[in-house]
């Protein structure tokens, strides 16, 4: 009986004109956004390969080691495969970390620089289920019990032997089929076009990340559909229900993600640039005035250095090592800060399910903010490995030149290895960090646990609803 | 006339869920309003805090370290981004310029990164995306429901004639979706007037009303839409559906695909090559500068073997002769860095304006632009921006390396005198011009829908 009940259902669904819409409309955005960004990838996957051919003949042109510095080094993150169905923070993810003859890192252009690109919604398939999918499983929803009490068909189908549970069972049952079909359909499609038109290649690891993200995504659209049936068994007409849907859905899909980071920075604020500056640059006065006459106490007595140069070279060195050490500790510190302003707007936006399914997408894709904050660490650590490098070099030259002569640098076999140009193959590869596909669904399991909580209580609440229902 | 357009006007007023979806509207404009108002706040608080700062001078003015010491230039938040985020949601707000051209930017590791995963939900978004959804559900049965219902047999059975129905139905909509929005519109107005340490200038109020009037302009295209959709179908499941389809398309799918397509249409110069062009061009010129110095040193060497006594003679016009091929080859890095930088932004700007004629196809694209443009938080304003950069960095330049009277590293320079960082957003004539386009869109857009809704319903067969 209640196979029969679900059945019926199914069809009538799926017979339906507002159906085949949907199912139309749902199909044709994902495809649409998956071709774009397609191309896009491929687009920037070939520049990609592109500046790492031109930046090796760059690092040809140098004739000594001193121009090598002058033109710098520059580190880019290679485009995601990933990041066609969630791009996130991929536009930030890709940007090129160009390394100089100085301490700091200069942060390239974004890849996607025009700023037409920050003001027009990126259009992934994450965005097409965050807003299109979960407006479009409340409007099948929002009449499945209200509409079916003022069109009558209600009263008669409760005054048959059918119980009430079973009724509202087989209701959901067969929505949640006819709202799969077209998610699972896109999906496939999009993978289809990907991989044989698209030419993108993906390992297992990322197949397996979509998979889950596609998981994710039927988590995502069951919460707005048990929300839909919830409204609609708690009243009485369409056009209440209808918009009672769209207050919720105003509310969770945009309200909460967006004014939450505003709440966030009051309440868990960031120091401004200028006090990071300003206790950087007390380092300076704090060195001099405190450790400088220290070492010099100690360095100075004849017996320890031979040379004043030689004096000056280690209080140089000394000096610099404990400046870094006291950045690097404000930089932890503010990195800190900046990380527990992340975790606030984090867990404090999760009770929206947009919220939640699109940290979950984009952690699982590689493009999610663990992953820029991963790769930023491990922008810094190659930072320190380039600088040790470029010390090492210095100071062997520096070496050099006071024991032979600074005009030797350029005459010697020795001065001239010393001296000579940095090329590409003396440097480490860099590499960006991969995270486990097993971390990043670990990672996620909050976010799966409040999409299946949220949805399970929904249902309940769609039940009891149901059962209370007064049909007359 | 007026008896009608009072009915239509009441009729939305009256009904439940038209005053619960105004209240939502209201609710977010608010909302939003205050949330991005605070945000402007702070920022604008971090900004000046920041500026103080970086614009003290540390008391060594020597030329030398004027020409090695980076100035920082903090991109001051734009008001109007309260209203209209555009790209002033997420810029690169802090630029080092140094002698040799181009800005630096910052790694920003210091910044919160979430905020770029989710749409920014600003005036614009509310309007343009959530109003016109509900505009959509509110009068998606304006006419097939009347007909289902069979009122509009019994309306038309009557003496009025037929355009003034549909006049009516058309005015008394577009100022019952109207009203409540300027409400929504003057609470945020009082706010902004009440609220202290805020400065609004004329053209920034100039700006506002011109928001407000694109605002009108896009209520009124998409309930000529909605209308025309009701006259052309049958049953309103079928016009709900549809203009839910419509709405899918033309405010979610064309304007956020403009951008990508623009992008693949024009293939603009790829960013790296920027960067790489930016790096090379202070080491072509330093190998010129390297064997300019070397032709220089023999020469030298020739006129002081040639006469030993000349050596002091010969020492000063070799440091004069080395200064001037320095300040030339500073000169060629500056201006081949600012060149990369123009190129750079040229086509950005190309990308921006064909996505912008992508976008024009639907109404919230023409909505979204004019908005930006009144607001000048888009190209517009990121080109000034990189402009007034370039053009510090070239005073900056002039300043730094003016004909030294002395010793070159150590001659003080007078600061009253030193280049200051000014930037100047585009005057509100300006951004009306670049916006008048868009609205003209809008504007026709409307006359067409309103025009296919008259036609049709004269024509409309009510058996």
């Amino acid at each position: 009986m209640l196979l029969t009940c679900i059945k019926k259902e199914l069809l009538s669904n799926i017979l339906s004109l507002r159906y085949g819409l949907t199912f139309v409309l749902f199909v044709a955005l994902t495809f649409s956004a998956t071709a774009v960004r397609t191309h896009l990838f491929r687009v920037q996957t070939m520049q990609y390969q592109e500046a790492a051919q031109e930046q090796r003949r760059a690092m040809e042109l140098p004739t000594e080691f001193w121009s090598s510095a002058q033109l710098g080094y520059a580190v880019e993150k290679k485009p995601n495969p990933l990041s066609i169905v969630a791009s996130g923070l991929e536009n930030e993810l890709t940007r090129s970390q160009i390394f100089g003859s100085e301490a700091l890192i200069t942060l390239g252009f974004r890849k996607l620089a025009s700023p037409a690109f920050q003001y027009v919604m990126r259009f992934d398939i994450v965005l097409v289920i965050n807003l299109v999918c979960s407006l479009l499983a409340l409007l099948l929803t929002y009449d499945a019990v209200c509409g079916e009490r003022e069109q009558g068909t209600l009263r008669l189908m409760l005054g048959g032997p059918l119980p009430r549970d079973a009724v509202i069972t087989s209701k959901i049952a067969a929505g949640m089929v006819t709202l799969f079909v077209p998610l699972l359909l896109s999906w496939t499609l999009s993978l289809v076009y990907m991989v044989f038109v698209g030419n993108v290649q993906f390992d297992s690891r990322e197949l397996a990340a979509l998979a889950w993200i596609a998981f994710f995504s039927v988590c995502f659209t069951l919460v707005f559909f048990s929300l839909g049936v919830a409204v609609s068994c708690w009243t009485q007409r369409s056009s209440t229900s209808l918009i009672v849907c769209l207050f919720c859905w105003v509310v969770l899909v945009l309200a909460i993600p967006n004014l939450v980071p505003m709440a966030v920075r009051y309440f868990v604020p960031i120091p401004p640039e200028s006090k990071i500056a300003m206790e950087k640059q007390a380092i300076a006065g704090d060195i001099n005035r405190e450790l400088v006459p220290q070492w010099r106490e100690e360095l100075g007595d004849p017996s320890k250095v031979t040379e004043w140069s030689q004096l000056n070279e280690e209080v140089n060195r000394r000096w610099q090592e404990e400046a870094r050490r006291r950045e690097d500790r404000i930089d932890q510190f503010y990195g800190e800060r900046v990380a527990r302003q992340v975790t606030a707007h984090e867990q404090v936006s999760r009770i929206s399910p947009a919220a939640a399914f699109t940290y979950a997408a984009c952690h699982l894709a590689g493009t999610g903010v663990k992953d820029l904050l991963n790769y930023r660490k491990t922008v810094e650590s190659y930072q320190k490995e380039l600088q040790g490098i470029v010390q090492k070099r210095e100071e062997a030259m520096q070496a050099y030149g006071r024991e032979h002569g600074w005009g030797k640098l350029h005459e010697t076999d020795e001065g001239k290895k010393l001296s000579a140009p940095v090329r590409m193959q003396d440097l480490p590869d860099f590499k960006a960090p991969v995270l486990s596909l097993a971390q990043a669904v670990n990672d996620s399991w909050l976010d799966l646990a409040l999409l299946l909580g949220g949805t399970v209580l929904l249902f309940l609440l769609a039940v009891v609803g149901f059962l209370r229902y007064d049909v007359k | 006339m007026r008896e009608l357009i009072r009915k239509e006007i009441l009729n939305n007023l009256l009904n439940l869920r038209f005053s619960l979806a105004y209240l939502l509207c209201s609710f977010l404009l608010i909302g939003s309003a205050a949330a991005m108002l605070s945000d402007y706040l702070t920022d604008k608080k971090l900004y000046e805090t920041n500026s103080r700062f970086f614009a003290r001078e540390d008391g060594d003015n020597s030329r030398g370290m004027y020409q090695n010491r980076a100035q920082t230039i903090l991109r001051q938040p734009a008001l109007l981004r309260v209203f209209v985020a555009g790209n002033e949601r997420d810029p690169d707000s802090r630029a080092d310029i140094k002698m040799n051209g181009v800005p630096y930017f910052h790694a920003e590791f210091r910044r919160n990164p979430l905020i770029g995963l989710f749409p920014a939900v600003d005036m614009v978004f509310i309007v343009g995306v959530i109003l016109s959804l509900l505009i959509f559900v509110l009068t998606f049965d304006a006419i097939s429901g009347e007909r289902e219902e069979g009122t509009l047999k019994v309306l038309l059975a009557s003496p009025i004639p037929r355009d003034s129905v549909i006049l009516a139905k058309w005015l008394g909509g577009i100022i019952s979706l109207a009203a409540p929005l300027l409400i929504g519109w003057l609470l945020v107005l009082v706010v902004l007037v009440f609220t202290p340490s805020l400065s609004v200038t004329p053209d920034d109020w100039a700006r506002i009303f011109g928001i407000g009037c694109a605002s009108v302009l896009y209520v009124a295209a998409m309930f000529s839409f909605s209308m025309m959709v009701s006259a052309m179908v049958r049953s309103s499941s079928t016009s709900v559906l549809t203009l839910l389809f419509s709405w899918a398309v033309l405010v979610v799918a064309v304007p956020s695909l403009s951008a990508p397509a623009a992008y693949l249409l024009l293939r603009p110069l790829p960013v790296q090559r920027t960067e790489l062009g930016v790096r090379t061009t202070e080491l072509e010129a330093n190998k010129k500068l390297q064997e300019e110095m070397l032709s220089l040193r023999k020469e030298l060497e020739k006129q002081v073997k040639a006469d030993s006594t000349q050596v002091g003679r010969v020492q000063e016009e070799a440091e004069k002769k080395w200064h001037a091929s320095y300040e030339r080859m500073q000169h060629a890095v500056s201006e081949g860095r600012i060149d990369q930088s123009r190129r750079r932004t040229s086509a950005d700007a190309g990308v921006e304006n064909l996505a912008r004629w992508i976008s024009r196809f639907s109404p919230f694209g023409c909505f979204q632009n004019a908005c930006i443009s009144l607001a000048g938080t888009g190209m517009d304003n990121e080109r000034a921006w990189r402009e007034s950069l370039q053009d510090f960095a070239r005073r900056v330049f002039k300043f730094g390396y003016a004909v030294p009277s002395g010793d070159v590293w150590n001659e003080k320079l007078d600061m009253t005198q030193a280049p200051r960082f000014e930037f100047r957003r585009q005057p509100f004539q300006a951004a009306a011009a670049a916006g008048l386009l868009d609205l003209g869109v809008l504007a026709v857009m409307t006359g067409i829908f309103f025009l296919a809704a008259y036609v049709r319903f004269l024509r409309m067969d009510i058996v």
